[in-house]
């Protein structure tokens, strides 16, 4: 899929060299690709947590790096969009997680706002005493009111078997079993979905302990 | 180059570059994109033959290199031969390209690490950014990995300290390095305080994993196991967990759980082939030849496109197959084993002598004797040729055909030049043991090291004694008569080093002390007494101990 990417993407950069109009159906296939590995990558992740708990393979991270590394790989499409992608990090901070997992949340997050975002992201890190708390917040029309949530809070969030039958979204679901998978002593991982963020719109936030 | 001017530290320009993969369209996007980076070195290679071939003949700074190649070597197969043979420089990049869903395959399946993982698809700013980060980083522990091969730790400790307190971007392999060489200098209570102190940034495994191996050095058996098996618990791939888990279990005679350990291991990472032999191994001596006989058969089959691969793999599938009642299918893997090791001398006795094991089991007493004195011949031939591991298999065998005497012999030689070698001597304990002379065994065994340990008491109440001119001749004398025992070798430079120092440096002195020094090294670059020289050979030459020049 990797490759059928790439190539999709020489094919957008000839067609808009050459003035063709058809570019912005390429960059569709393109969305449409990206979404798809990222999902499969999911489901098999969850497929896997389905028979023995999530595994958390932590490192030491720099943080700024790191989001940096996400914000490279998500902001070409968006950029071809005409979506503004910023991050906003301490360059000096540094946290344990698993970098695969948290890119996985993160490159869903950024994928969806290739369609709800208009003009910009804001991909932001920070200390949360000594946890770390990401948020990635855009200037669309916000999520709707059945996603929002905050699984820090006591019944702050749907039940789980909605997440599987409903429409509350693969990506969600993933981010939180992801987050609370991300244990130190007795503190969990949580996530929170909310209106109105730092640019106005949707604005997803992570927490890692 | 824009991009360029901002480091002014890297001159792209310079910069030699390898981008290996067997897809040419990807070659050529990658090499688009280096090309706009400012490089103007770009080599491509299609296959990983290729690839090795041409870096045996330049030295890369850097290497993008797909882990799959399609048929024959694989990604993680290059790097391996690339940092095995010493192809890549300390400071060269190797950054392994993979696809999303195979990263986890590879990652921490095998000795060697690459330096990074690119996971395709990626962008040209990706690329510039990871390879400004790995030469930056490359740059800044050039000094201490400098240090740490001089053994020079103190040295090393004094950098990476340093180097923390400015806390770069590369901070977690920095805390990593410490953890490392407080370990190396054997200072365990600084080395257990500072895991400790670097856990309450969060669970990082190899932090872990230094706490359980202190436990293990101080005997805590059950205590080293609860951390490793914790740390599996809850960080699956980590496999040094696995491996030090197993061979805890091991130690404690839990044959069954080791196995059972080191199956999952390999379920996770199924082609690290050191750990598929360990696995082979500790499933014989269970008892399960059919775990065994699969382990062994992946080791051949693993081995094919690897530097890894040896004759040992042969002979212990060889084995099996004996033990399991199919002595022909045993003869025809050593066939096998011949002709992938043409011209090898150390494979062909070591093969000659498996043979002659599948022989004996079987009771062609005459065909075993044929190959034991072939093998013979060989050893005598080419004595250089052969590692000192097939000594013990060569002795074995000249007691199961007949030949004692002999046996005997170098059975004596062995335990002289390894006197103090436990796993040796437990050995070379063992061949007496199933040959039924125990006793015989013991004797020999004792006489043997009170030799040694005599000529080197000697040697020391001369240098004691400040009689240091004597006691170079006789230790000059003593390495010449066991030119393979660390510790008469380290008593030697010590002589030598010692007189130095109070007559002056001397060039034809410095030249045996560098000769000693290298012997200990190439048979334990992890000798206890080794850094305490170097650091002395240091004060008296001003210069780096001998192994560290070849590959600086």
């Amino acid at each position: 899929m990797g490759m059928v990417y790439s190539r999709l993407e020489e094919m957008g950069d000839h067609c808009r060299g050459r003035g063709c109009p058809r570019h912005a159906d390429l960059l569709e296939l393109q969305y449409e690709i990206q979404r798809l590995n990222s999902n499969l990558i999911r489901l098999l992740t969850l497929y896997k947590a389905e028979r023995t708990p999530l595994k958390v393979n932590c490192d030491l991270h720099n943080v700024s790096d790191f989001l940096d590394e996400v914000l490279d790989r998500n902001e070409p499409l968006l950029a071809r969009k005409g979506i503004a992608v910023e991050t906003d990090c301490p360059s000096d901070l540094f946290r344990a997680f698993d970098k695969g997992l948290v890119t996985g949340i993160l490159d869903n997050v950024l994928n969806n706002a290739f369609r709800y975002a208009k003009v910009k992201v804001l991909l932001a890190g920070r200390p949360e005493g000594d946890g770390l708390l990401i948020e990635v917040s855009d200037d669309g029309p916000g999520y709707p009111p059945r996603l929002l949530m905050d699984s820090s809070r006591e019944g702050g969030i749907a039940e789980p078997s909605s997440f599987l039958t409903g429409n509350t979204g693969l990506g969600l679901y993933f981010a939180l079993l992801v987050a609370r998978a991300h244990r130190r002593d007795d503190r969990e991982g949580y996530i929170r979905v909310t209106n109105g963020g730092a640019l106005g719109g949707g604005c997803f936030a992570l927490y890692l302990p | 180059m824009e991009r360029g001017k901002q480091d002014q530290n890297i001159q792209w320009r310079r910069l030699k570059t390898l981008v290996v993969d067997d897809y040419p369209d990807f070659i050529r996007t990658v090499r688009g994109m280096l090309l706009s980076l400012g490089l103007v070195n770009v080599d491509t290679a299609t296959s990983g033959v290729e690839a090795v071939r041409l870096m045996t003949v330049r030295r890369y700074d850097i290497v993008l290199c797909d882990y799959n190649l399609g048929p024959g070597q694989d990604g993680q197969q290059v790097l391996e031969e690339a940092r095995h043979r010493r192809l890549l420089l300390p400071t060269a990049i190797f950054m392994m390209v993979t696809a999303e869903n195979t990263l986890e395959m590879i990652m921490g399946a095998a000795e060697y690490e690459p330096d990074a993982y690119l996971i395709k698809p990626f962008t040209g700013r990706t690329l510039h950014k990871k390879i400004q980060n790995l030469l930056e980083k490359k740059e800044a522990l050039k000094p201490i990995d400098r240090a740490i091969r001089a053994m020079d730790y103190e040295r090393a400790l004094g950098l990476c300290e340093e180097l923390i307190a400015r806390r770069p971007p590369f901070l977690a392999d920095l805390l990593r390095i410490k953890g490392d060489v407080l370990l190396m200098r054997e200072d365990y209570e600084g080395a257990k305080a500072f895991f400790k102190e670097v856990s309450t940034l969060g669970r990082l495994p190899w932090a872990v994993l230094g706490l359980g191996r202190l436990k293990l050095r101080e005997g805590d058996h059950e205590g080293a196991k609860r951390v490793f098996a914790g740390l599996i618990a809850m960080n699956d791939k980590v496999m040094p967990a696995y491996d030090e888990l197993a061979r805890t279990m091991e130690a404690t005679g839990e044959y069954g759980e080791a196995k059972e350990t080191l199956l999952k291991a390999t379920e996770i990472s199924p082609k690290a082939i050191k750990r598929q032999e360990t696995l082979g191994r500790v499933a014989l001596r269970g008892g399960d030849l059919a775990t065994a006989e699969r382990c062994f058969r992946e080791t051949v089959k693993l081995g094919r496109h690897s530097c890894f691969k040896s004759p040992s793999h042969y002979a212990s599938l060889a084995a099996v197959l004996t033990e399991k009642g199919a002595p022909e299918e045993a003869l025809k893997v050593l066939q096998e084993g011949g002709e992938e090791f043409p011209r090898d001398a150390d494979a062909a006795v070591r093969l000659t002598i498996a043979r002659s094991l599948v022989y004996t089991r079987t009771g062609q007493h005459d065909k075993a004797r044929e190959c034991v004195s072939e093998a013979l011949e060989m050893v005598k031939k080419n004595p250089q040729a052969v590692e000192r591991d097939v000594t013990l298999d060569l002795a074995k065998a000249l007691m199961t055909t007949g030949d004692e005497e002999l046996g005997k012999e170098i059975l004596r030689r062995t335990v002289q030049n390894n006197h103090d070698d436990a796993a040796l001597l437990e050995g070379v304990k063992a061949v007496f043991r199933e040959a039924g002379r125990e006793e015989e065994g013991e004797r020999l065994l004792e006489e043997a090291v009170e030799e040694v340990v005599a000529m080197n008491n000697e040697g020391v109440r001369l240098v004691r004694g400040g009689d240091l001119e004597t006691a170079i001749t006789y230790f000059a004398k003593a390495t010449e008569r066991l030119p393979e025992n660390k510790l008469v070798n380290a008593n030697a430079a010590y002589a030598f080093l010692a007189h130095m120092k109070e007559k002056g440096a001397d060039d034809a002195l410095i030249v045996k002390v560098r000769t000693y020094l290298s012997r200990i090294h190439r048979l334990d670059p992890t000798y206890r007494d080794l850094p305490k020289l170097a650091a002395l050979y240091r004060e008296i030459t001003n210069e780096a101990p001998p192994w560290t020049t070849d590959s600086d």
